[in-house]
């Protein structure tokens, strides 16, 4: 049943992607819907369910596809299912004019089930089929818009830089089968360091941290139903869900957690700078994105996955909800400017859609993100440093998120454009999720927050709302300069392997020409002519007499 | 198993007295019956002993070996595929692509050492002809380079060959070779490999001949032809064990260098025509890497490799052409905007495209997992030259793709409009690319390779 569930989306959207079929929406709603179905029931009749598919055996070492349902994966897949319905309808509405929307849709399905592919996966090897197929996925999502030069820059930009890490992925995959590790659990009790690091590195691209970061930001050349898709469940979220699966062999990987720590915090507050200092509403979700992604591995190399869990759960739903309604907004304002932003909300949306997901995202009630950042504050304040970096944290996501609202307020005279039922619906229940998750937490039970004590976050907050509504100095940070310049190096290098070919080419050349031309003289002098025979013997004669002479 | 040597050759006596209109149709059923003869009339452990020039050592032995049966199918497989895709073939290149698909058939079933250098041989001399006839400008030089180069590698199996023969070693199946002829053996293969499979700096001859040569060649010739030095060594290896044990970190690193370099010589091109055959250099380069430790797992991501590569380049280098038929031009930065005019074309480059990056799902990648499985195991510092290779590939194919996906028109496009019967017939190998892929071990299963429960 559970290989079901992976490949009916996987299969039908490749199919879709391929050959358009009539009435193509209607079947992947309802497939959608299923599956969302299909997982709500799982969580909440929770049953045992395996499934496995022997993929090759190679040498006598078994490769095979193997997914278990585990409560952690199955709140997981939930959570993909639900996002991916919201932004199957929400394109609906969103591509209501286009041709290629069965397209897109299609695309959109066979990545869930990529992302489920990993989330279900048992072993190392079908995690990384999945997170391939996310890769392709993603590739074809950002580079939707094919008409135009930022798509084609930021898909290629998008495949190129996660293969980074998934070439680590890779060889973590091969070294867990030479050593017989098929299950997560056998990985986590006796996997190798070298995996553990492999993994970080594969996170680290795929989920945009430290350099790779940029890859992410540029993504935003894809369409909006896309974006929420990748940035709150799938793709990037997979990185913090792989690290929180494999915990146990981070912690007895030497250095492991540390460097998480420093990986994951220096990303968060790069990122949040940058956000602070960006003048569109999708760059800005984006570095946001970034940065809480920082936060999450932060809170896993802080030795607490269960934060790092809240912290995505709650990420998922208000920054799905953001990029629903900014969506919105650049539709009606017709740009994705911050400053041509204003009035594009009408108050009851202002306040029932965007406040939601903008309280989620800077850490204030009554949102699930205020749990999870308070969960983030506990962890943190066992240390001085770490308690430092989170105020820090604060305060740059209540500047980002207070630059945000300031430019979406509300003013007298309402929006003129019409909206579609199908970008609002998704939106609003969203944002009853937002608040829901406020009271409730999937697989986690939060420790008791105790609301005198969460002054110093709320503080740090407010005070960097009140910086940040008035902040308009852009911050160069994670922009990726690099990578140019680092395209142009690899191309140098390739041309010069094409010209040590000519070179080869030339040399043999040479040598050739040598043969044949010897060959001629001795043919020309061979030929029975006693003149030709004279004179070759002549010059030859002269040479030896040259060479011999000594003065 | 004698049926399937006899249609081929049936063929070759009979097409001569064909008329030209008759050559197609009877190409494709030979093609076809020879296929299904592959797959359904040849089984593991069938095998043909026939007394020949016994003096000589030069006897039939044949048989079918859990390594041969799959390159068997790969050869029908491209046969069959050159057969329906190539609208009006004239009857020269079918005769000599028929010879050239018996003598690689033979190399491919043959026990005999002999057999095979004659199997070898006559897969050579059809290409020197059909690329010096029906090339493109350049075609004498490239019809030449090609020559010169197999010749070379030709004799250097002669004598390696002849060296066995003389010590009464006839046959793949001995096992007593003594220590002090192995390694001369050895070393006389070395370069008949470094040339054909091809290792760099050998390789010069392999762009060259495909920039050249028409596209029926360049399919079969990248396709089935250069896995015939490969599986030689697969057939050498068990007589030639001590050799390969002691040389095998070195041919490990030659290859691994190969792999780099090919994929920096593939990221280097212009031409997508030349991408595809530079890229073969990468794809054979892992090959070697698998073969040099002589295991049954290297063995057998040598021939998934194989077969994965046997079936994307034959696809891209037919999906080239049909690009050429389209816009009259080769070259990358022509196919901006290639989407608009042809979009299952550019569905099948991609596929292509993604197999050479190694995306699971598609058939070169359960080969390369091996390969990274063998490195790990026995070398892991090749991993270091392998590692950048694959983000090079990567980076070989996305600069493609993002030429033919993205972007609108510029070039005005020829008249010609893309057929759709020529848009499919790209399925006859992609859809084994995608089968083989998806369920590499259906496929092990009926090779016998073991493993299934």
């Amino acid at each position: 049943m559970l290989g079901f569930l992976i490949l009916t989306p996987l299969i039908v959207g490749t199919l879709g992607i391929w050959v358009p079929f009539k009435k193509m929406s209607g079947v992947i709603f309802s497939i959608s819907a299923a599956l969302f179905a299909f997982c709500l029931q799982s969580v909440i009749y929770p049953s045992h369910q395996d499934s496995r598919w022997n993929f090759l055996t190679l040498g006598g070492y078994p490769i095979s596809l193997h997914w278990q349902s585990v409560p952690i994966a199955n709140w997981m897949a939930c959570l993909t299912t639900l996002i991916n319905l919201l932004a199957q309808v929400y394109s609906a509405g969103y591509f209501s004019h286009d041709a290629r929307r069965g397209y897109f849709q299609s695309v959109l399905l066979a990545f869930t089930g990529a992302m489920l592919c990993t989330v279900f996966g048992d072993n190392l090897f079908t995690q990384f089929v999945g997170w391939e197929l996310m890769g392709v996925g993603s590739y074809l999502l950002i580079g939707y818009f094919r008409g135009e030069t930022s798509a084609r820059y930021a898909a290629s930009k998008a495949m190129l830089v996660t293969r980074i890490g998934d070439v680590c992925f890779l060889i973590a995959v091969a070294l867990a089968v030479i050593h017989h590790d098929n299950t997560i659990t056998a990985i986590n009790l006796h996997g190798t360091a070298f995996i553990a690091w492999a993994l970080i590195g594969a996170v680290a691209a795929k989920s945009a941290q430290g350099p790779y970061a940029s890859w992410l930001v540029d993504a935003m050349a894809g369409p909006t139903p896309a974006s929420a898709l990748i940035h709150a469940a799938t793709m990037v979220a997979a990185g913090p869900y792989l690290l929180i699966r494999y915990t146990l062999l981070l912690h007895h990987t030497p250095g492991g957690l540390v460097t998480l720590m420093i990986l994951g915090g220096s990303t968060a507050v790069l990122a949040a700078m940058g956000a602070v200092g960006s003048q569109e509403i999708k760059k800005l979700l984006a570095f946001s994105t970034v940065s809480q992604l920082g936060m999450m591995i932060l809170a896993i190399g802080m030795g607490s996955p269960r934060t790092a869990w809240n912290l995505l759960v709650a990420h998922a739903f208000y920054k799905a909800l953001l990029f629903f309604v900014s969506g919105i907004a650049s539709y009606r304002a017709q740009s994705g400017l911050l400053s041509r932003m204003a009035g594009s909300l009408h108050r009851f949306e202002f306040s029932a859609l965007f406040m939601m997901g903008a309280l989620g995202m800077s850490g204030l009630p009554p949102t699930g993100g205020f749990l999870a950042k308070e969960a983030l504050y506990q962890t943190a304040s066992h240390g001085l440093d770490t308690l430092m970096l989170d105020l820090l944290l604060s305060f740059l996501g209540g500047a980002y998120t207070a630059k945000l609202v300031k430019a979406l307020i509300p003013v007298k005279a309402p929006p003129v454009h019409r909206t579609s039922y199908g970008m609002l619906i998704p939106s609003y229940i969203i944002s009853g999720l937002v608040l829901i998750n406020f009271f409730w937490h999937p697989w986690v039970s939060v420790r008791p927050i105790f609301i005198e004590q969460t002054w110093p976050s709320l503080l740090s907050i407010g005070l960097g709302a009140t910086v940040g509504a008035f902040w308009t100095i852009p911050f160069p940070l994670l922009t990726g300069v690099l990578y140019p310049a680092l395209w142009r190096r690899i191309n140098q290098l390739a041309g010069w392997t094409v010209w040590v070919d000519h070179t080869l080419v030339q040399g043999t050349l040479t040598i050739v020409t040598v043969i044949l031309w010897a060959n001629r003289l001795v043919r020309w002098g061979g030929s029975g002519r006693a003149q030709r025979y004279a004179l070759l013997s002549g010059i030859a004669l002269l040479a030896i007499v040259i060479w011999n002479i000594h003065v | 198993m004698l049926l399937y040597f006899l249609i081929p050759w049936m063929f070759l006596i009979l097409l001569p007295w064909l008329p030209q209109a008759k050559t197609r149709p009877l190409f494709i059923a030979m093609a076809l019956s020879d296929t299904l003869q592959a797959i359904f009339g040849l089984s593991l452990g069938q095998s043909f002993h026939g007394s020949w020039w016994p003096s000589l050592g030069l006897n039939i032995a044949l048989a079918v070996t859990p390594f041969s049966q799959p390159l068997l199918w790969l050869n029908g497989i491209v046969l069959l595929s050159i057969a329906c895709t190539n609208q009006s073939p004239s009857r020269d290149s079918v005769f000599w692509l028929s010879l050239a698909y018996s003598g690689v058939s033979l190399a491919f079933l043959s026990r005999n050492l002999l057999l095979y250098f004659l199997g070898f041989e006559i897969a050579v001399l059809p290409f020197y002809l059909l690329v010096r006839k029906e090339g493109g400008t350049d075609r004498r030089a490239a019809a030449l380079y090609f020559l010169a180069f197999s010749a070379i590698a030709g004799m250097f199996l002669l004598a390696a060959t002849l060296t066995l023969v003389v010590h009464h070693i006839t046959t793949f199946d001995s096992h007593v070779v003594p220590r002090t002829l192995q390694f001369s053996v050895y070393g006389l293969l070395l370069v008949m490999w470094a040339i054909k499979t091809p290792l760099w700096p050998f390789h010069l001859w392999l762009p060259r001949t495909h920039g050249e040569a028409s596209t029926p060649v360049s399919m079969y010739l990248s396709g089935v032809a250069l896995k015939v030095a490969p599986f030689g060594f697969l057939s050498f290896s068990s007589m030639l064990a001590p050799a390969i044990h002691h040389a095998s970190s070195l041919l490990a690193l030659w290859g691994a260098l190969t792999v780099l370099l090919g994929s920096l010589l593939a990221l280097g091109q212009t031409d997508l025509k030349q991408t595809v055959a530079q890229s073969s250099i990468a794809s054979m380069g892992y090959v070697l890497i698998a073969l040099s430790f002589g295991t049954s797992l290297g063995n057998q991501a040598a021939i998934l490799i194989m077969i994965g590569h046997g079936l994307a380049s034959p696809l891209l280098f037919l999906v080239t052409s049909r690009i050429y038929d389209l816009i009259g031009s080769r070259q990358i930065q022509d196919m901006t905007g290639l989407y608009q005019k042809s979009p299952a074309l550019v569905s099948w480059l991609t596929v292509g495209a993604f197999a050479y990056m190694g995306i699971p799902g598609l058939a070169l990648f359960p080969g390369e997992f091996g390969v990274v499985m063998v490195a790990l195991q026995r070398d892991p510092v090749i991993l270091y030259l392998i590692i950048p290779a694959m983000l090079f590939m990567a980076a070989t194919w996305l600069r493609v793709l993002a030429r033919v996906h993205f972007g609108h028109l510029t070039r005005s496009t020829s008249n010609v409009s893309s057929r759709t019967g020529s848009v499919w017939s790209a399925a006859w190998l992609g859809i084994p690319l995608i089968l083989i892929g998806i369920a590499p071990i259906w496929w092990t299963h009926i090779w016998n390779w073991g493993g299934l429960k």
